[in-house]
């Protein structure tokens, strides 16, 4: 058994909108702009990354479990942490990794700052964690956050570690080309979760996966981009999520003995609204259990981070036993699937501020100059050292 | 197309990669040095064990609060930035007196339209990205954001 003590989000405050995207490069008739549920995207700030936005999301799940960075800090006594029964850390050094038995940090990401050097070690340094708690970064394409889930709690189930602190963040939108389709709808966002052996605000259930190599959009070694596999947008992608998406449901209704109305809600693959409609229709799930969490149209897709934010939404508002059922796809990765079943903590556990949708209203609009300088996709002279020399 | 990553590297040897490793807890956690006899704060952390105010050697790491408020501000907009900070102007340069009263500079990010950063504006640290070094790596260190959260922390 595992669960979800507490948990965090961050998405970037600067936004475009799609009619400002198509207003320069007039590459998507009118009427796809609904069609696909393209509203406003994330833009990045110039010093925003993968790892600043997982680090804001960190620290914000560790002050919900009570565990405050700082020994200035009150103890917060954060209504997760109370309605948990976790006295809230009030140390120096890696004091808040030691009080709340943390072991291991898993950060899953497809858009690491780094090629090699691992991400988690600066992301658990930041968080001040302790040298003696595993790091690892995850990268399986859009599905890294639930992999690195899914791992993660092999870590607690088996009894390796006491919690783990999972991190997605993605960062898709500087990595995408401009005049590339996919350039509507790429965001960016990170979730965290720690987690446990006790249900917390939200059990897990069983899991269950469906993944072959895809030639599906992938990013070569030293490349800024992400190519697509086939060249149209929307036919191998979507063919390959149904591909994977189908069976992977399938299979998980089967082994866990349980129909699409056992679940009150779905998170399902959003990078645009067609992927929610498709899996929802192939899926036998009804529009009310997927389309009111599909944040899409307010927030692009965050990659990895997508299903969780929707996640962490949901959470924001579910009522106590409520059943979730999450469908995480990723490009050449495959479909994992897997639930959540809210548990009676999570009524005062709930957070307060800083909910998801409190970060999606609090925005800065942006124009699409501004976004390509700040998502740095100008090209640039090497011996720059300043503006002026 | 190129697929080069255009961020610009700082090729100046001010900071070196060495530097700037050796500092990251101070940029990642604002770590800071504290009497053991006198409490005494300091940022950034003092290089011995000398105690200026009580002369005690008993200098211990400190891990300053994450929440403060802005003392003073200033507005770099004359288009001149300082190397390696022109993607992102005007900057907003500030004191901060943290929840500790220690005093730090730094940037308040993330400033909309008709936001005002002036003294007295509540700001917490988060990590950002600030710059390249000239090996290439990535330098991360605080910065601050308007708190919309409000006051909390203070010992
Ligand atoms: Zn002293």
């Amino acid at each position: 058994m595992s669960g979800i003590i507490a948990y965090g989000n961050a998405i970037p405050r600067r936004r475009i909108e799609g009619t400002a995207i198509r207003a320069v490069w007039g590459n998507l008739a009118e009427s796809f702009l609904d069609m696909l549920s393209i509203g406003e995207r994330a833009v990045l700030g110039s010093d925003e990354d993968t790892l600043t936005l997982a680090v804001s999301a960190a620290r914000s799940c560790l002050e919900r479990a009570g565990a405050s960075g700082t020994d200035c800090a009150k103890a917060l006594g954060s209504g997760a942490a109370k309605a948990l029964g976790i006295s809230a850390a009030k140390a120096l050094g890696s004091g808040a990794a030691k009080a709340l038995g943390i072991g291991a940090v898993v950060l899953g990401t497809a858009t690491s700052p780094y090629a090699s050097k691992a991400a988690a070690n600066v992301l658990k340094d930041a968080l001040d964690l302790g040298a003696e708690v595993l790091a690892c970064d995850v990268q399986c394409a859009e599905k890294s956050g639930s992999t690195a889930l899914i791992l993660a709690r092999g870590l607690i189930e088996s009894g390796a570690v006491a919690r783990a602190l999972v991190v997605v963040a993605d960062t898709p939108n500087r990595h995408t080309p401009p005049g590339n389709v996919t350039e509507y709808v790429a965001g960016a966002g990170a979730v965290a979760f720690l987690i446990g052996k006790e249900a917390g605000l939200a059990e897990f259930g069983p899991w269950k996966t469906h993944s072959w190599d895809q030639n599906d959009y992938f990013r070569l070694e030293g490349e800024r981009f992400v190519r697509s596999g086939a060249g149209f947008y929307g036919w191998v992608a979507n063919w390959g999520l149904l591909d994977h998406v189908v069976p992977a449901v399938a299979s998980f209704f089967e082994a866990t003995a349980t129909a699409p109305a056992d679940y009150s809600k779905f998170v399902v693959p959003q990078k645009t609204g067609i992927r929610a409609l498709m899996t929802m229709g192939k899926c036998g799930l009804d529009m009310m259990q997927v389309l009111p969490y599909v944040l899409t149209q307010m927030i692009g897709d965050a990659g990895a981070a997508q299903s969780f934010l929707s996640l962490a939404h949901i959470l924001d508002w579910a009522e106590p036993d409520e059943r979730i059922g999450i469908v995480d796809y990723g490009s050449g990765a495959g479909c994992d699937v897997w639930s959540v079943r809210t548990t009676q903590a999570l009524a005062a556990g709930r957070p307060e501020t800083d909910r998801v949708l409190d970060q999606i209203d609090d925005k800065i609009l942006v124009d699409y100059a501004a976004m390509l300088k700040l998502e740095q996709k100008m090209l640039r002279p090497a011996d720059q050292l300043s503006n002026f020399y | 197309m190129s697929q080069e990553f255009p961020e610009a590297i700082v090729r100046l040897d001010t900071f070196s990669s060495a530097v700037w490793y050796r500092g990251k807890r101070g940029r990642y956690l604002i770590e800071g040095s504290k009497c053991g006899n006198c409490g005494e704060l300091f940022f950034p952390p003092r290089a011995g064990l000398l105690c200026p105010a009580c002369l005690e050697r008993k200098m211990e790491p400190h891990r300053c609060a994450e929440g403060g408020v802005v003392v003073a501000q200033a507005l770099d907009d004359m288009g001149f930035p300082a190397w390696g900070y022109g993607d992102d102007l005007p900057r907003h340069m500030v004191v901060v007196r943290l929840d500790d009263n220690v005093h730090v500079m730094g940037d308040v990010v993330d400033v909309g339209p008709g936001e005002e950063v002036a003294a007295g504006l509540r700001v917490r640290a988060v990590l950002r990205k600030h710059r390249r070094e000239d090996t290439g790596a990535w330098a991360y260190g605080f910065r601050f954001v308007r708190d919309t959260k409000g006051e909390k922390g203070g010992s």
